[in-house]
């Protein structure tokens, strides 16, 4: 075989497969269902206190697409998740909420993101904030030091 | 067993595989504020058909001639003496410094230099390093420079022949011990329960640098580092990829790839990639739904022994680590005896020796696609480590505020480089055998032949790898 053809092989090899990763990523990004649109107003189904859990979007949402799903909730019981650690799905670029009930009064740290609230009895603590870093980030309750959910935030 | 008692009666049966998961699953790094997403699908099936794609193109327009078994090195500079001496100082400071932070600073893993120092900057920052720049941990290697300064005072001393000489390093021990050492660092990272604890980590390093030592006063300090240090062997052999060499005080340059090939395979070589391929395969198990289903049967056949919950999960763990380890040598062995069946037969040892180089590549791409964001990510800690490396307040480079940017790469860009380490060290290895082949069966025809089985294996280490790192294993 000369080099000419060797050359050309791999020439052909490489472009079919750059055409094939851009084919393949297309059509996965046709398949992804579409991004919720943060659209309810967080305030309202926080019981008891609001000051443990409320946070003012940052900005207006845009009442365009149908109500977003219902906000996930996290039970806590005896420093253990009720039903193991849950997974909270979330597109880059969505607003991440999800509440914390909790039967004790301790702290859940959000790892990536940073974010620290104190949960406790008779509340639903809400978490709110921006899905700006993508990766799977442990939610932590801080005294037990124990994994409560696994946020997942995906590009 | 009454701990288990209250959770079963709290939240059931269920509740109770999870939380026996939960604490091992979770914390496989527990340094780790954000572990990786697995690779989507269609990058898996695209990575898979690179990989396919790339080995059967390879075969076909790889050269026919030898090229990487004698390379030429040119020496481009030279280094002055002293810089080994501060080198070695630096280490040896560098080791003290993590001994002390874990004995004496605070014991939360992530405020303490210790854990970060020694899993993400020696253990996958320090390969990175050797694959662009070669053996730079031989240089700062605190044993050894020990062991040096001690020779050159005990001499100074004792003067000429005054010292008897060190044992002839035993040839069939071979690289074992540092197949071994680096068996039990794996245990120590992945299985171990106190893994992330600064003072029992500064222990197991004094432990660790006193075997060393004994090491290098029995069989001398060249020979035993380069084959009985488990991390000198494992650092140098990725600095083989390296285009950089230094020898004789001095700096060389080589062809990429090209000190692969000189790999002496003595006993323990194949052993010690079977090890790092097989430790790497089984971190990345553990994050898995197989791992995941397979362990609370172990973890409870174990806690029926008579272990507590904690030595049970090591004990599972332990077992899921050795079968990985076996699985890889088991899947290479299987390569080496299609191998044998090409040409005039040769002895599965030789051959096994013979291709065995061509693993080096793949260990590290093992490593970088299960570690490159430890490094990204957690490698940033240092910044306040250092400043601050017993976690009680000080600031000594002004550093100590510093946080861990979360946002430098996103999971797209973590992904590519899982993918495309994976395939470049596929690759890698494969044009490390085909060159090899072509010396043991002098004709293309034959080498060729015996490749397809080398071919197979090395598909079948890259396709687990990616599968390891994908939604299909991680769901």
């Amino acid at each position: 075989m000369s080099q000419r053809a060797r050359i050309a092989i791999i020439v052909i090899a490489a472009v079919g497969l750059v055409i094939a990763f851009f084919a393949a990523r297309g059509s996965e990004d046709a398949d992804d269902p579409p991004v919720g649109q943060g659209a309810t107003t967080p305030a309202q189904t926080s019981t008891g206190r609001p000051e443990g859990g409320t946070e003012a979007p940052a900005e207006a949402p845009a009442r365009t697409t149908p109500p977003a799903p219902e906000i996930p909730v996290v039970r806590v019981r005896a420093g253990k998740p009720v039903g193991g650690v849950q997974r909270l799905d979330f597109e880059e670029g969505e607003r991440v909420r999800f509440r914390v009930r909790a039967d004790a009064a301790d702290e859940v740290h959000v790892h990536g993101y940073d974010v620290t609230k104190p949960v406790g009895p008779g509340r639903a603590t809400l978490f709110s904030f921006d899905g700006e870093l993508t990766g799977r980030f442990e939610v932590e309750l801080h005294g037990v030091g124990a994994e409560i959910a696994s946020l997942r935030v995906s590009p | 067993m009454s701990r288990r008692c209250r959770i079963a009666a709290a939240a059931g049966g269920a509740l109770l595989a999870a939380a026996l998961l939960t604490p091992a699953g979770a914390s496989a790094h527990g340094l780790v504020g954000r572990q990786d997403l697995p690779i989507p699908r269609w990058l898996f099936a695209w990575g898979a058909a690179v990989v396919l794609v790339a080995s059967f193109v390879a075969l076909g327009t790889l050269w026919a001639k030898p090229r990487l078994q004698a390379v030429r090195e040119r020496r481009v500079a030279g280094l002055p003496r002293a810089l080994e001496v501060v080198l070695g100082l630096l280490g040896i400071a560098a080791f003290a410094a993590v001994v002390y932070a874990g004995f004496a600073g605070t014991q939360t893993p992530t405020a303490n230099l210790a854990p970060t120092a020694i899993y993400v900057v020696l253990w996958v920052g320090v390969p990175v390093l050797s694959l662009l720049f070669g053996d730079v941990f031989r240089a700062v290697n605190p044993w050894r420079a020990v062991a040096r300064g001690v020779g050159w005072a005990a001499k100074r001393v004792a003067g000429r022949g005054g010292l008897p000489e060190p044992l002839p390093y035993p040839e069939r021990l071979g690289r074992w011990p540092a197949a071994l050492g680096l068996l039990a660092f794996a245990w120590v990272e992945l299985v171990w329960a106190q893994r992330d604890d600064p003072s029992s980590l500064a222990v197991l390093a004094l432990v660790y640098a006193a075997v060393q030592l004994l090491g290098m006063a029995l069989y001398g300090v060249e020979p035993w580092t380069r084959r009985g240090d488990a991390f000198s062997a494992y650092f140098s052999l990725v600095a083989r990829m390296s285009p950089l060499r230094w020898q004789r005080r001095g700096m060389w340059v080589r062809p990429v790839l090209g000190g692969v090939p000189s790999l002496s395979p003595v006993p323990g070589t194949v052993a010690l990639l079977c090890v790092l391929i097989g430790t790497t395969s089984f971190d990345g198990l553990t994050q898995g739904t197989l791992w995941n289903d397979v362990a609370p049967d172990l973890q409870a056949f174990f806690g029926d022994l008579g272990l507590n919950q904690d030595r049970a999960i090591e004990a599972a763990f332990t077992v899921g680590m050795l079968v990985c380890v076996l699985g890889v040598a088991a899947l290479y062995r299987l390569g080496v005896e299609g191998v044998r069946t090409v040409g005039a037969g040769r002895p599965a040892r030789e051959l096994a020796g013979a291709f065995v180089h061509s693993l080096v590549p793949i260990a590290l791409a093992y490593a970088v696609a299960h570690y490159f964001s430890l490094l990204v990510y957690q490698g940033q800690a240092m910044a306040y480590l250092a400043s601050d490396p017993l976690g009680e307040g000080s600031d000594l480079f002004g550093t100590a505020s510093a946080t861990i940017d979360y946002g430098v790469i996103g999971a797209n860009g973590i992904w590519y480089v899982q993918v495309g380490a994976l395939i470049l060290g596929h690759v890698a290895g494969l044009v490390l055998a085909h060159d090899r082949a072509l010396v043991l069966y002098g004709e293309a025809r034959d080498a060729t032949r015996s490749q397809l089985w080398m071919l197979a294996v090395m598909i079948g280490f890259t396709s687990l790898g990616l599968w390891l790192l994908s939604a299909s294993a991680q769901a």
